[in-house]
């Protein structure tokens, strides 16, 4: 089976209903294991579409249902991260700071993480916690979800108490833009 | 604690200011009831050569520094609480450096000229102390917000340029604040009058389809302020200790903690001012051929003021020293301050206006001033009931409220 078969899977998957992509998407995500990354690469409006379904979906219901896919669902989000950042000199302007964060839902078992170097001006991502992480930030999946994806601004949302953060303010205040900058970048959120 | 040279320095011009320019006219501007506008800029023009106020070269050195805020409030109310209530509470005029375009227009050279009055508007006809969910909301129309709602209480409401409005933003489903301008959208007010801190005015407003741009929405000024590279501290200057506990505590509780400690020492300006008068009236009043000060139950009146006033003045200062230290229990302690030094100013006021007799009750006297302005302290800011179900919280993490 080849990438562009895969992309059709998922093309026509994003076309259904939230339940029946919400079926599909365990086995779709499995599909991508390994090759994630450069598939968003090559695919970057697919991916785009896969965001904005996200704005729909139950993330918590989801992940709860598939545990075992909570990585995976994680990996094409990061991978999608990591790919804009690398391509985006905006973004990689705005990274001026080290910042370690963690990030774990409080309503289903989810849990990732974002590194970002101000020497190497990168921001990598993945699931999973770090050990010692600078800021902790714990919320509904919905509203992690929309945290990196950009559906959630970080300021308002914080403000608005969608979400929790613990750790020094700066750090979090000089996180917000960078999140900010990378949404921006984000294909279906450049497009609304 | 110590205060510094430069604490010391500032109290000390401060109470000059206030023995020669209020102290003479307080008892008539009080009687004359809630100040008026100008008056109002009148009183901040004077406090801010003395660095207190909200204008943006002032306001570092007042919300900058916890003791100069606290010294403030005390010495202040000491000679006239509803001086010092007018002042705190116009704070939220300092947020139209981040606003939208329009409000900053208008706004911001007032502001920079001292003459931008604030008020915070959280309280509801209906609702009351459960500030959490509040019936004011804003609804989003394109890029304006759409207020609809009713407060009362509201300190400068009648008089304010600038008000910051708790409403349910319908869009997100959450709880925010608008800052409403009235050059932009006007809004309508009513007198309420009070049995205390007759010099500050108190109003209803309503909103009635009031509209205000997007980004006066107060997560949008913060997010937006620092999207363009300000730090936390330039959008509230408080001390760097002080927003570090932004995460832990949430921004809007630490603003609540900041002003309750204010309120604490309030209290105590109070019943410092109360005990002076006692003290004085105690050491020259005669009966039965002596001082009333020589009759035991007359000096234990006197030392149970002082104990008021040395033990509220003590947990008040904790209170501040929690904030400076950006201590976890400072939310606690602002809220044990708060509710302990207000409950203590009734009783001290009631103590020190028995030992007056019924000169303690003589309307040409202040010391019936002192008793009602005490009066109220107990409920603004939240009531004690409240102060006591937030230290119930912090203490065992359960809410009660
Ligand atoms: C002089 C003055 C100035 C003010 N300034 C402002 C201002 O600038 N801005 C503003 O927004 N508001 C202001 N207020 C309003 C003030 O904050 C409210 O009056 C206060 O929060 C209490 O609300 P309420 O009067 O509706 O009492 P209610 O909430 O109706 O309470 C009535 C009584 O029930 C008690 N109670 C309520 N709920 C509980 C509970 N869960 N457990 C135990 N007891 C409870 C209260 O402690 C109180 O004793 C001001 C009020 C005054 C009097």
């Amino acid at each position: 089976m080849t990438d562009t078969d895969l992309i059709q899977d998922i093309d026509a998957s994003l076309e259904q209903s939230d339940d029946e992509l919400e079926d599909d998407l365990p086995e779709l995500l499995g599909r991508m294991e390994g090759q994630t990354e450069d598939l968003v690469r090559e695919y970057p409006e697919t991916f785009g579409r896969v965001v904005a379904r996200m704005e729909t979906m139950d993330i918590a219901s989801f992940v709860s249902e598939n545990p075992e896919t909570a990585d995976q669902f994680q990996e094409l989000l990061w991978a999608g991260m990591n790919v804009l950042v690398e391509s985006s000199p905006e973004v990689k302007e705005s990274i001026d700071d080290d910042i370690t964060v963690t990030f774990e839902a409080d309503d289903c078992p989810m849990a990732g993480h974002l590194e970002v170097d101000g020497t190497e001006q990168t921001m990598t991502g993945g699931a999973g916690t770090l050990d010692d992480p600078m800021l902790e930030i714990t919320g509904p999946a919905d509203t992690l979800v929309g945290l990196i994806v950009g559906r959630v601004d970080p300021i308002q949302g914080f403000m608005q108490q969608q979400y929790q953060m613990d750790g020094p303010v700066h750090k979090g205040t000089r996180l917000a833009p960078i999140m900010n900058s990378l949404s921006d970048q984000v294909p279906a959120s450049a497009e609304s | 604690m110590r205060l510094t040279d430069d604490q010391t320095a500032f109290r000390d011009e401060l109470r000059t200011y206030l023995e020669t320019e209020i102290e003479p006219i307080v008892d008539e501007a009080d009687r004359n009831g809630p100040m008026t506008r100008d008056e109002l800029v009148g009183y901040l023009e004077d406090l801010q050569e003395l660095g207190i106020g909200f204008t943006p070269d002032t306001v570092h050195r007042y919300f900058g520094d916890v003791w100069r805020f606290v010294i403030a409030s005390e010495e202040i109310s000491r000679v006239w609480p509803s001086l010092n209530v007018a002042l705190q509470m116009s704070f939220p005029a300092l947020f139209v450096r981040f606003a939208a375009d329009e409000t900053r227009q208008a706004m911001l050279p007032k502001l920079e000229a001292n003459r931008c009055i604030g008020c915070l508007a959280v309280t509801e006809p209906e609702g009351g102390s459960d500030t959490a969910h509040p019936n004011t909301v804003a609804r989003k129309d394109g890029e304006e917000f759409v207020l609809n709602g009713e407060k009362v209480w509201v300190g400068n409401a009648q008089i304010a340029d600038v008000a910051l409005v708790i409403a349910r933003d319908a869009s997100e489903d959450a709880q925010d604040m608008f800052l409403v301008d009235r050059a932009n959208a006007d809004f309508e007010t009513e007198e309420m009058n009070k049995l205390g801190w007759k010099g500050v005015p108190n109003g209803r407003m309503v909103f009635d389809n009031v509209r205000v741009p997007v980004e006066n929405r107060f997560s949008t000024i913060f997010g937006d302020a620092i999207a363009d590279g300000h730090d936390i501290s330039e959008i509230v200057p408080f001390p760097e200790s002080v927003s570090q506990l932004f995460f832990e505590h949430k921004p809007l509780n630490v603003m609540f903690s900041f002003m309750r400690t204010g309120m604490a020492f309030m209290a105590v300006g109070i019943m410092q001012a109360a005990f002076d008068d006692a003290l004085a009236y105690a050491q020259d009043r005669e009966t039965f051929g002596d001082p009333i000060a020589q009759h035991q139950l007359v000096q234990e009146k006197l030392y149970d003021v002082r104990a008021a006033i040395e033990a509220s003045r003590g947990l008040s200062r904790r209170a501040a020293e929690a904030l400076v230290e950006g201590d976890s229990d400072a939310r606690l302690l602002s809220s044990l301050a708060k509710g302990y030094a207000c409950e203590q100013s009734i009783e001290a006021t009631s103590d020190a206006l028995q030992v007056l007799g019924a000169a303690g009750l003589d309307l040409e006297n202040r010391m019936e001033r002192y008793y009602r302005d005490a009066r109220v302290m107990t409920i603004p800011d939240g009531t004690t009931e409240i102060q006591k179900l937030i230290v119930g919280k912090e203490l065992t993490g359960m809410s009660a409220y």
